[in-house]
């Protein structure tokens, strides 16, 4: 009888046994590296205290969640790129309850989020740590607003891996899954939080901003928005585990 | 003891039936060739038998169980399906291993034995730990083989196995059937080639345009369509001494005949007491669109027009001959 472990760890083997993932990673520790390097030299330039509660948030936060939208790749070519591998019917005969597989790919997803976001968070702190203290900016680092941030960004992370598997079981083609949800990300969800932050702040990328402790107008707070964030997750797994179950696989 | 059984079922795609009312049985220990043309519903079929198509109507089962019902169905059924694909980018070897896992068989290091030996088994041991990418599609038939064997199941679902395979391939997929048979295992392999299943099969099943069309043995379903090739120099003697035994005979190009309905020693018997020189005599193989024409009187398979009355031995299902609808294979 197989158990919801061996379910999980079918899908992370599934994970280490194919090289986009890890390709997934060095992009999300590129990214990270990228950001914590962008925050520190434009922050002289625009006049921001690195060491301030908004600072940190942009530097440690944003360092941290890099990964994020990696995370949210990974998630969607766990269920999507099953269909366009043909896979899905090979995991469908082997595991007929369909919302175990999705209850799976959540987990595994999740779990693999959190090793994205663990190492983009070392990586920001290798650069950060020894960059400041030779520019003489003095952060506290056992401060609150360091360690939230990090959390943070590393639960953004976690949580965007469940999005992907939910919206890619929603929409299991998938570069239309990939270039709907990087649209999303990077264009629509943008536009509103500066156009439209009302209605921005409710969106995905609004509640991950919040958790993120992102220095913008008109976000929910951290805790609030982690739970908006979520909540979103939740809904978009059992949204994809509900549309699979009925769909027919051929 | 009926191991599958498909109880009246229909599965519409919008306005396309893909099967209609289909009904039959698989009996324990056989090996049973679904046949039917390209576009007849059997893969639609046999992905409802599977759970991975949700029937319109009517019922799959599998062991007396729905597919989805069975506890760990890597163990009872293994299936090889069309569709099935690879991750390009995955090893064999960790494909067995991580659908091991998936189908709750053991983790990688219990398994491992029975994921090198098997593949071995379908001869890719050599290439184990290369990824799929560079496989040809007779090394990923293969490996599926493989993965369906993977929980020594009592029951296979092969759809079209031969599909795309070169002459070496298919010669090798016969013999691996025929062991499999051996075993004492089910098998329902479908196929729109009749010659391909012919020797490895006890039994028929035949559809088209989502219809039963006959069930029956081989023997039986292709019996009446027998045909003998003959080549003599003495064609008009031959003719006469065929027509007084009461078998009808197709001249051909040159001095070759065809003779329907008859068996390869009764022509040369009858050939012998007529004292016609022959230079060939042998068996012409049956085609499935032969079958096709005894049954529906049309060799037009993705046509096949219900025959009232047709030549079908008593012992086969009579044909359906509800009006006839469009049909099509998911």
């Amino acid at each position: 009888m197989k158990t919801m472990t061996d379910l999980i760890a079918a899908e992370l083997g599934k994970l280490r046994s194919v090289r986009t993932t890890w390709g997934l990673l060095a992009a999300g520790l590129a990214l990270a590296a990228l950001s914590v390097a962008a925050t520190i030299v434009s922050a002289s330039q625009v006049g921001v205290d690195l060491a301030s509660a908004d600072g940190i948030a942009s530097l440690f936060g944003g360092g941290a969640g890099s990964a994020a939208v990696l995370a949210l790749v990974l998630g969607l070519l766990m269920t999507a790129g099953e269909f366009r591998h043909g896979t899905i019917t090979t995991t469908l005969l082997a595991v007929p309850d369909r919302r175990r597989v999705v209850a799976a790919k959540v987990a595994a997803g999740a779990l693999a989020g959190a090793v994205f976001g663990l190492a983009a968070a070392l990586l920001t702190f290798a650069v950060a740590v020894p960059w400041l203290a030779v520019d003489g900016v003095a952060v506290a680092y056992g401060s609150g607003d360091v360690w939230l941030s990090v959390l943070g960004g590393i639960a953004v992370t976690v949580l965007y891996a469940p999005i992907g598997v939910g919206v890619g079981a929603l929409l299991p083609n998938q570069v239309a899954a990939i270039c709907a949800s990087l649209g999303w990300v990077f264009v629509l969800e943008p536009l509103l939080l500066q156009f439209l932050p009302e209605v921005g702040r409710w969106v995905p990328g609004g509640a991950a901003s919040a958790l993120l402790r992102a220095p913008l107008p008109e976000l929910l707070s951290a805790w609030a928005g982690g739970l908006l964030f979520a909540a979103y997750a939740a809904a978009l797994a059992v949204a994809g585990a509900a549309v699979l179950a009925r769909r027919d696989v051929s | 003891m009926a191991f599958i059984a498909v109880q009246g079922l229909t599965k519409r795609f919008g306005t396309t039936v893909a099967v209609d009312r289909l009904s039959f049985a698989v009996e324990a220990g056989s090996v049973t060739g679904f046949l039917g043309p390209n576009g007849s519903g059997k893969t639609t079929t046999l992905r409802c038998l599977l759970g991975l198509i949700r029937p319109t109507e009517g019922s799959t089962t599998i062991m007396g169980a729905r597919y989805a019902d069975l506890p760990t169905p890597a163990r009872q059924v293994g299936a090889v399906l069309d569709s099935a694909g690879f991750h390009p980018g995955r090893s064999a070897r960790a494909h067995l291993s991580i659908l091991a896992r998936q189908a709750g068989l053991g983790g990688p290091r219990s398994t491992a034995a029975r994921v090198t030996a098997l593949l071995d088994l379908v001869e890719l041991g050599e290439a184990a730990d290369r990824r799929v990418k560079g496989f040809s599609l007779g090394m990923r038939q293969r490996l599926s083989l493989a993965g369906a064997l993977l929980g020594d199941p009592e029951v296979l679902i092969l759809d079209e196995p031969a599909n795309g395979l070169d002459p070496e391939g298919i010669r090798w997929l016969r013999m691996f059937l025929r062991g499999l048979a051996a075993d004492g295992r089910t098998v329902l392999v479908s196929s729109h080639v009749l010659a391909e299943v012919a020797q490895t099969v006890d039994e028929v099943v035949v559809i088209g345009r989502g219809r039963l069309l006959a069930q029956g043995s081989v023997p039986e379903l292709t019996g009446s369509a027998a045909t003998v090739r003959v080549r003599t120099p003495q064609r008009d003697t031959l003719v006469r001494q065929l027509a007084a035994a009461g078998l009808r005979t197709e001249e051909q190009g040159g001095d070759e005949l065809v003779v329907t309905g008859s068996t390869q020693e009764q022509v040369g018997a009858l050939a012998a007491a007529a004292g016609v020189v022959v230079y060939e005599i042998g068996a012409a193989p049956v085609t499935l669109e032969d079958v096709f024409l005894r049954l529906t009187g049309s060799p037009d398979l993705g046509t096949p027009q219900p025959q009232p009355g047709g030549g079908w031995p008593a012992t086969a299902t009579a044909p359906h001959r509800a009006p006839r609808e469009e049909g099509v294979d998911r």
